[in-house]
C-alpha cells in the first residue's frame, strides 16, 4: 500500500484545486463543482486516516461527505436553475436584470 | 508495487479531471470532467478496501448527479449564460498542484531507491502514533510521517491563492 502521505498530498491537491475553482470561477456551477472537488478531497483523507487507524469512524464520515455532496448538488443546481430563469446568468458577478435594468447583488 | 502504480494513475487521472473541470468553458465538458473525477475517486476508494464507499459514490453520485446535472443543463440551456466566461488562472493552479503530486511521486521513487530502508504504510498500530492534542507531539507526528514539506506547500498554496485572488479582484 502507498505511505500515508500519498493520500494526503492527493487531497491536497484536490483541496487546492476545488479552492482555486471557487475563488476563480465565477460561474457557480464551476463554483458547486470546485466545493464537491474539496469534499472529495476531506473523503480521501478520512478514508486514509480510517485505514491508518483501523478505525471504521473515518468511513462512516467518508459515507456522510458523499450524502453531503450528493444533496448540495441536486440543491444548489435547483436554486442555480431558478437564478438562470430569474435572471439569465448564472455568474457571481453583479448582472443587471434584463427588464428592469436592477442590480442583482 | 501493483498498489502503488493503481493508486498513482488513479491519482493522476483524479487530478488531470480535476483541472479539466474548473478550466473548462462550457458546464456540460465540465460536468464530465466532475463525473470522471469522482469515478477516479471511487477507485481510490475500492484501493482503500472500502467496497460500500465505492458503490456508494459509484451509485449515488454518479447516477443521481448524473442525471440532475443532464436535467438542469439541457433543461434550462445553462450553458448559453456560460459562453464567454474563461480564465487561464484556475488552469494554472491544477498544473501547479499537479507538479506538487509529481515531485511527490518522484522523492518518493528516490528514497525508495537511494534510501532503503523499512516504509511506512497505511495499515500501522495505533500504538505507533503519538497523541496529535501536544504541540510537540504534533512536530514529532510532521517528523516521523514526513509531512513538514506537505505543511509548507499547503501555507504556500494558501498564500498564492490569496494573492492570485487578490490580483483578479483588482483587475476586475
Amino acid at each position: 500500500m502507498p505511505p500515508i502521505s500519498d493520500y494526503l498530498f492527493l487531497s491536497f491537491a484536490l483541496l487546492l484545486i476545488g479552492v482555486a475553482g471557487v475563488a476563480m470561477r465565477r460561474s457557480l456551477i464551476i463554483k458547486l463543482f470546485s466545493i464537491a472537488l474539496i469534499l472529495n478531497a476531506a473523503g480521501i483523507n478520512l478514508m486514509a486516516f480510517a485505514r491508518l487507524f483501523a478505525d471504521a469512524n473515518g468511513e462512516t464520515f467518508a459515507a456522510f461527505t458523499i450524502a453531503i455532496v450528493v444533496a448540495q448538488i441536486a440543491v444548489a443546481l435547483a436554486i442555480i436553475a431558478a437564478v438562470f430563469t430569474r435572471w439569465l446568468n448564472v455568474s457571481s458577478a453583479p448582472a443587471k436584470h434584463p427588464e428592469t435594468g436592477t442590480i442583482a447583488s | 508495487m501493483p498498489h502503488e502504480i493503481i493508486f498513482f494513475i488513479l491519482a493522476a487521472g483524479s487530478i488531470l479531471f480535476a483541472v479539466l473541470t474548473i478550466s473548462s468553458r462550457t458546464v456540460l465538458r465540465s460536468s464530465i470532467f466532475f463525473l470522471l473525477t469522482l469515478l477516479a475517486t471511487a477507485g481510490i476508494y475500492l484501493q482503500l478496501r472500502a467496497p460500500l464507499l465505492f458503490a456508494a459514490q459509484l451509485v449515488a453520485i454518479v447516477c443521481v448527479v448524473a442525471a440532475v446535472i443532464v436535467f438542469a443543463v439541457e433543461v434550462s440551456k445553462l450553458d448559453l449564460a456560460l459562453a464567454s466566461e474563461y480564465s487561464w488562472r484556475p488552469k494554472a493552479a491544477g498544473i501547479i498542484a499537479a507538479v506538487f503530486l509529481l515531485i511527490e511521486i518522484a522523492s518518493d521513487i528516490l528514497q525508495r531507491r537511494f534510501l532503503p530502508g523499512e516504509r511506512l504504510t497505511v495499515l500501522l498500530p495505533k500504538a505507533a502514533f503519538p497523541s496529535p492534542l501536544a504541540a510537540a507531539d504534533i512536530l514529532k507526528f510532521f517528523a516521523t510521517y514526513d509531512l513538514l514539506p506537505l505543511a509548507l506547500l499547503l501555507l504556500a498554496a494558501a498564500v498564492g491563492v490569496v494573492g492570485l485572488r487578490a490580483t483578479f479582484q483588482r483587475k476586475a
